[in-house]
């Protein structure tokens, strides 16, 4: 049996949709849109390309992923095909590029030309099979030419069973080393399925993601729709405006969008000049906590569902929560999912007592298929029962409603997007003048947080905050730049010398960073 | 030019501009080319790129979220030194 005739894969229903809906919009973006048919069509080139360019399944393709149609037809062409793509963020440095493609095992390489430019001269042996640049005909790579003039005809190969690697979401992990988070095509299609059940999502809705692609939300977002014949519309770049504009003439019907972005609308939610929201049916709210008065202010403007959820990239949603009908439980974050089951443990992984905080556990039908490559670190981070040790800190009520009580593990969260500490760190160690450091969460109206940096030079020597960025602006990504940086004699530590980082907003406070 | 053409392929690392942009009207704060997120490294890769300082008052400036002068601005800047 060839492909062409299984259903049941990210791909299967897509195309199920092509010959189903044909005519129906499936895809807006920036401006651009497309049918089925042609989305379809579009799928089926670029997975032949892929398949005539030496493309197996299995096979990893490295992408620094911006938000377009076309990466979304990768997406599917890559299902299609039993390919995975390790997606990363363009702005990230060469040597984190490596070091994120090296454990992914990525063979192939789609990227814009900028990105080739930046990696000239650069040994990445491991690339040594196909090379497609999206935007320009360059030496060495091919072009989009090459994958519009394949056949619309949807190639047939080995039989695709869903346990093909889909998609690696890059994470640095706390302790600096790369952990990518392992997404099989049938851990998406469980991910969809519980979420058109929890959030009622049917074919009617127009879904809107407006995250980058190369983080698990978006990439949620946009495949969903197009596995039950929906409308996905994708928002390249974020600003509150261009978001609310987009609600309004797009007519969105749902969203998840992270804490951050909500935090930076309510303002303009107030103004007689706002955006018509009406369209919007349900809205979720994800990343971390809102704050009490944000989240007041949405219930009360937001005259459609408005939900929060908690949940993590290796386990998807865990507990949600609907304010219209939970008013009363507005400092929780819900209930689990029926597909899920949270334990607040102890330190030795027995479970807490009810109201006592510890960190939340959770046993999944959504889990990840492991940290890519990685059985033994998978292995550490589940209980002996099967469950998840999230990292996150919580406690459960009488009722049976989780609590977020703050982290565990040491990360800060900025506009949504995880930070770890330690990639900050070991940045700012290479300058030859600095005796130890510590990045830090500091509190921002607009992103939530923000990285903070305190720094102790070494005797006799001295650093300027421009020296430090500079530093940090060549060797991490856009989100990982410190907004603020202290200089301190010494980092505040316990008896024992250890860091007492949660100290260290006492530290530096009053100081200009 | 050289500064100009810097700037314009920092700005597109992500998403191409359109081929007939007014770079002397076009805002990359508001249209999201840059976002709150990645100024902090936008601005320092300037001022390393160019040996050039960009103050807490021109950043504040919302003329300053306009391409063509935050081009002027850093051209000037370098010139001087």
């Amino acid at each position: 049996m060839g492909i062409a005739s299984k259903l049941d894969t990210v791909a299967g229903r897509f195309y199920k949709n092509v010959n189903r809906v044909p005519d129906k919009e499936a895809i807006w973006c920036d401006g651009e849109k497309m049918t089925y048919r042609q989305l379809g069509d579009f799928v089926s080139r670029y997975a032949n390309y892929l398949v005539s360019h030496g493309v197996k399944r299995g096979d990893i393709i490295g992408i620094p992923m911006n938000n377009s149609i076309e990466s979304v037809a990768l997406i599917m062409a890559a299902a299609s095909i039993g390919a995975g793509l390790a997606p990363i963020n363009p702005t990230i440095s060469v040597d984190q590029v490596d070091t994120a493609f090296r454990s992914g095992k990525a063979k192939h390489l789609i990227a814009r030309s900028a990105f080739y430019r930046q990696i000239a001269g650069r040994s990445m042996e491991y690339l040594n099979g196909l090379k497609l640049c999206l935007d320009k005909k360059i030496d060495g790579a091919d072009s989009m030419e090459d994958v519009k003039s394949q056949s619309t005809v949807r190639p047939s190969l080995e039989e695709i069973d869903g346990s093909e690697t889909l998609i690696l979401t890059m994470t640095s992990g706390s302790t600096g080393d790369p952990k990518p988070i392992e997404l099989t095509q049938n851990n998406k299609l469980k991910r969809a399925d519980a979420h058109v059940r929890l959030y009622s999502i049917t074919e009617n809705d127009r879904i809107l993601a407006a995250t980058p692609l190369y983080h698990s939300l978006a990439e949620r977002l946009v495949i969903l729709p197009l596995l039950i014949g929906a409308t996905s519309i994708l928002l390249p770049r974020f600003t509150p405006q261009i978001w609310m504009n987009c609600v309004e003439q797009q007519k969105v019907t749902f969203t998840i969008v992270v804490s951050a972005q909500l935090s930076q609308m309510v303002q303009l939610m107030s103004s007689p000049f706002a955006p018509d929201l009406s369209t919007m049916r349900s809205i979720v709210s994800s990343s971390a906590l809102l704050e009490s008065h944000v989240r007041a202010e949405l219930i009360d403007k937001l005259r459609c569902d408005f939900n929060e959820m908690y949940g993590t990239s290796e386990c998807s949603t865990i507990t949600s929560i609907n304010f219209h009908e939970a008013a009363h439980k507005t400092n929780s974050v819900g209930k689990p999912l029926p597909e899920a089951k949270i334990r607040i443990l102890k330190d030795n992984d027995t479970e807490t007592e009810i109201g006592e905080i510890g960190e939340i556990a959770c046993k999944t039908e959504l889990i990840f298929n492991g940290y890519y490559g990685m059985p033994e670190m998978t292995e550490k981070t589940f209980t002996k029962e099967g469950y998840f040790k999230t990292g996150d800190l919580g406690r459960v009520d009488e009722d049976g409603y989780l609590y977020f009580c703050g982290r565990k593990k040491e990360i800060i969260i900025t506009g949504g997007i995880n930070v770890y500490p330690k990639d900050v760190e070991s940045a700012v160690l290479t300058l030859p003048e600095v005796k130890e450091c510590a990045a830090f969460p500091y509190l921002d109206e607009r992103l939530g947080e923000i990285v903070a940096l305190a720094v102790v030079c070494k005797d006799g020597q001295q650093l300027t905050k421009r020296a430090v960025q500079f530093c940090c602006a060549k060797k991490l990504a856009d989100f990982q730049q410190p907004h603020k940086v202290f200089f301190l004699k010494e980092l505040p530590k316990n008896a024992m010398g250890k860091l007492t980082k949660n100290k260290l907003p006492e530290a530096v406070a009053g100081m200009q960073g | 030019m050289m500064i100009k053409n810097f700037i314009l392929n920092y700005i597109q690392r992500e998403y191409a501009l359109s081929e007939n942009i007014d770079l002397d009207t076009f805002n990359y704060i508001k249209t999201g080319y840059v976002d709150s997120i990645g100024l902090v490294q936008f601005i320092v890769t300037l001022e390393e790129e160019f040996n050039v300082e960009i103050t807490d008052e021109e950043l504040a400036d919302e003329r300053y979220q306009i391409l063509g002068e935050m081009i002027k601005l850093i051209e000037s800047k370098a010139s001087a030194k």
